[in-house]
């Protein structure tokens, strides 16, 4: 299945942020791409699965 | 977001507490602060900068001495404190404050920071846990980074282009458009796709040697069936043996013991019966034999008295037997009576009596000679025989047809015991033959069973490790399905994110600079000199004013570095609040904090004060405006503009009263807001330093 628009924006949104959120925190490279990552496999994990994205 | 109101307390220069609510109306987004130097303007600035930051501006005099030195004249325990009531684009309403107990320059310790939320239920603020200030403040309200430009002061941006800070510059622009987080996503899903590339390709190793395995697999379970089949055929060939065994053993065993059990006893029986009948006919015989000898002894006896009796010679002598014939026993009995003197019946006999006589005569009668005796001998021997013969004329025949049944009886059991011990041999030997059952059953104990034994063995231990390889092999096999497909998904997705982002930052930055120089060009094409143009340093933000004619640099140019600063400022402020139609949805909006201007409009001319206002309103976003009075006399720039676009929310006049220095005139017209004019110093109070007055216009 398909990711739709509304999940693929939803995610990006929310990457863009996180990213910006982890740099204010200073948090070190490993931190951010930990949080990142689990973020970006679980939301596009329910996407391809047509569940509801979360935007945090 | 808006600013909506700014508490002082013995702040700088704002002696005891005082607030400056702002107007919040999007209609009027502009609220200005009127005073003249050293009344505060700047004050408020800081007081901003200070209570999200803990820190004052650059070029902020004397920025470790926060505490008004008046009030701790008054009170050496007096601090300072600042509270900024802030409402979010979500219409949450944010009072945060900062306290200062002792000042730096006193050796004092570090501020006391806290939030609080507004309960609308209740009006009531609550404080909220903000364990990490700096990174509350970056995320909820303004990015350390922009600070300079939504808090402006003309002098910092100045001086960053004077200092040629292009590093400075792009950072903020980056912060401020978010186009450096949107380039870091973009990195972050880069690194992203990489890992799972690489967890894909861990996988496909783990799907190749799981196939590996599952081939395997398939092949231990065919070897295991042919195995299990080769098993059950010889657990069926071990059986039938068993079985065939097991008839043999029953065979020679149980069945026939049986039935031999009942012709042994059958034979046995006929033997006894035999034996019996054998003594019978040897008894009958000897009967036979007994009475025929007696039979021929009477015979002869009586063949010789009848010669005796009927000799012809009366001196021929008896035969020599007769003469041993027995005494006469009759006589000897009765003279044992009479000697006795007692009858055998038991009563006495007394000579003299009947009894005795009679007896006495009895034997006076047998008492006779040789011969009487003789021949009463004969006669008695003669009619002893007689009876004999009479005896055996009747009893032989019956003698002997008992002999001959007796005879017959046993040929009978003969006959039977021979029949039986043809059954017994046909037993043994007729219906199978137990030297051929025990062959066989040698047969299938020798040789046929230990080779499907061994067989047997030999398939159960091949069994047995194939067993524990399948085992082995299915611990290693994942229980469920690969999830290989859905990382493909996801790294195909994640690319055309990438894809996505990489498309919108390609010319984000070329567009921001664009739009930026556009922005700028416009406004100095409106409010500069004709045909001046704006050029951004090599790869940076850095901006020059230069002559259309001879593109030559001209910093002085229509009030040259300042204008410069409020135009790009105002440009920058411009940029981050305003959305394109055409950006991605997932882009998020501009910081959009209120436009502080601290402009340095008083070293404008009239015309520049008057344009840098009207840039500085056009940000399109909520303005604080921090004029001087001299700026804001009616007949400036800066409030014929204001007038005419009629904006202003909410006007505010610091006065300021020096100490000593109090109830003095102040040389000046003051400053006229509707009906009212506002002239600092003109109190006779005993109030020392800044203090902020509403001035609404009416």
């Amino acid at each position: 299945m398909d990711i739709s628009n509304k999940s693929k924006n939803k995610i990006l949104k929310a990457t863009i942020k996180k990213c910006k959120n982890l740099s204010l925190r200073n948090d070190t490279i490993a931190v951010k791409k930990e949080k990142v990552f689990k973020y970006l496999n679980d939301s596009i994990s329910k996407a391809l699965k047509g569940e509801e994205v979360e935007d945090k | 977001m808006k600013i909506s109101k700014l508490e002082l307390r013995n702040w700088r220069g704002f002696y005891k507490q005082q607030e400056i609510t702002f107007s919040v109306d999007n209609r009027k987004p502009v609220t200005t602060i009127i005073g003249d130097n050293q009344t505060g303007k700047s004050d408020i600035l800081r007081a901003i900068h200070w209570v999200l930051f803990d820190e004052t501006p650059e070029h902020t005099h004397t920025p470790q001495d926060l505490i008004n030195n008046f009030a701790e004249k008054e009170d050496k325990n007096a601090s300072a404190k600042v509270s900024l009531e802030i409402i979010t684009d979500d219409l949450i309403t944010y009072k945060i404050t900062r306290i200062l107990r002792t000042d730096l320059d006193k050796g004092g310790g570090p501020s006391e920071f806290s939030v609080s939320e507004l309960d609308h239920a209740s009006n009531t603020f609550k404080k909220k846990n903000t364990p990490n200030e700096k990174q509350w403040i970056n995320e909820n309200i303004l990015m350390h980074h922009l600070r300079h430009i939504f808090l402006f002061q003309g002098e910092v941006l100045s001086k960053a282009f004077d200092a040629g800070d292009s590093k400075q510059l792009k950072k903020s622009i980056e912060n401020l458009t978010g186009s450096n987080y949107v380039n870091e996503a973009s990195k972050m899903i880069d690194d992203f796709i990489d890992q799972k590339e690489i967890e894909q390709a861990r996988k496909q190793t783990t799907i190749n040697r799981d196939e590996n395995l599952r081939k395997k697999i398939d092949e231990w379970q065919d070897e295991k069936k042919k195995i299990l089949q080769k098993i059950s055929e010889l657990e069926k060939d071990k059986k039938n043996l068993e079985n065939e065994r097991v008839e043999i053993m029953l065979k020679l065993r149980g069945s026939k013991n049986a039935e031999l059990a009942a012709i042994t006893a059958t034979v046995d029986s006929l033997n006894e019966q035999i034996r019996v009948s054998e003594n019978e006919l040897t008894e009958i015989q000897e009967n036979k034999f007994k009475m025929i000898g007696e039979y021929g002894f009477g015979l002869f006896t009586l063949e010789s008295l009848k010669q005796f009796a009927s000799r012809d010679d009366e001196s021929k002598n008896q035969p020599e037997f007769l003469e041993t014939i027995g005494t006469p026993i009759r006589e000897k009995a009765l003279q044992k009576l009479l000697d006795k003197e007692l009858c055998i019946c038991g009563r006495d006999l007394i000579d003299g009596e009947e009894p005795f006589k009679k007896i006495k005569e009895e034997i006076a009668k047998t008492d006779s000679g040789s011969m009487a005796t003789a021949l009463r001998n004969i006669d008695s021997l003669a009619n002893s025989e007689n009876i004999k013969a009479e005896f055996f004329k009747k009893r032989f025949p019956e003698i002997k047809k008992q002999y001959s049944d007796t005879e017959k009886r046993i040929e009978e059991f003969k006959f039977k015991l021979a029949d039986s011990k043809d059954k017994m041999n046909a037993l043994s030997y007729s219906n199978f033959d137990e030297r051929e059952l025990n062959d066989r059953l040698t047969k299938i104990n020798e040789q046929e069973f230990p080779p499907i034994e061994q067989r047997l063995d030999e398939e159960r231990f091949e069994l047995h490790n194939i067993n524990q390889e399948l085992a082995s092999a299915k611990a290693k096999t994942p229980k469920g399905p690969s999830d290989i497909d859905e990382i493909d998904k996801i790294i195909e997705s994640a690319k055309i994110f990438r894809k996505e982002l990489d498309e919108f930052s390609e010319d984000y930055e070329e567009k921001i600079a664009s739009d930026l120089k556009e922005e700028l060009q416009n406004l100095v094409g409106k409010y500069g000199t004709k045909g001046e143009l704006i050029e951004f340093d090599q790869d940076s933000y850095i901006p020059h004013l230069c002559s259309a004619a001879t593109g030559e640099r001209n910093p002085q140019s229509e009030g040259g570095a300042n204008m410069k600063s409020i135009f790009f400022g105002s440009s920058l402020v411009k940029l981050a609040v305003s959305r394109k139609d055409d950006d991605p949805e997932w882009l998020e909006p501009g910081t959009t904090f209120p436009f502080v201007c601290d402009a340095p409009f008083s070293v404008l001319d009239g015309t520049n004060e008057g344009n840098a206002a009207e840039v500085v309103i056009g940000s399109g976003t909520q303005v604080i405006l921090l004029v001087n009075t001299k700026a804001f006399m009616s007949d400036t720039g800066i409030y014929k503009k204001l007038q005419k676009l009629k904006k202003e929310g909410k006007r505010w006049f610091l006065s300021h009263h020096i100490p000593g220095k109090q109830g003095s005139e102040v040389d000046s017209d003051g400053v006229v807001i509707g009906k009212d004019v506002y002239k600092p110093f003109v109190e006779d109070s005993d109030f020392e330093g800044s203090k902020a007055w509403e001035a609404k216009e009416i």
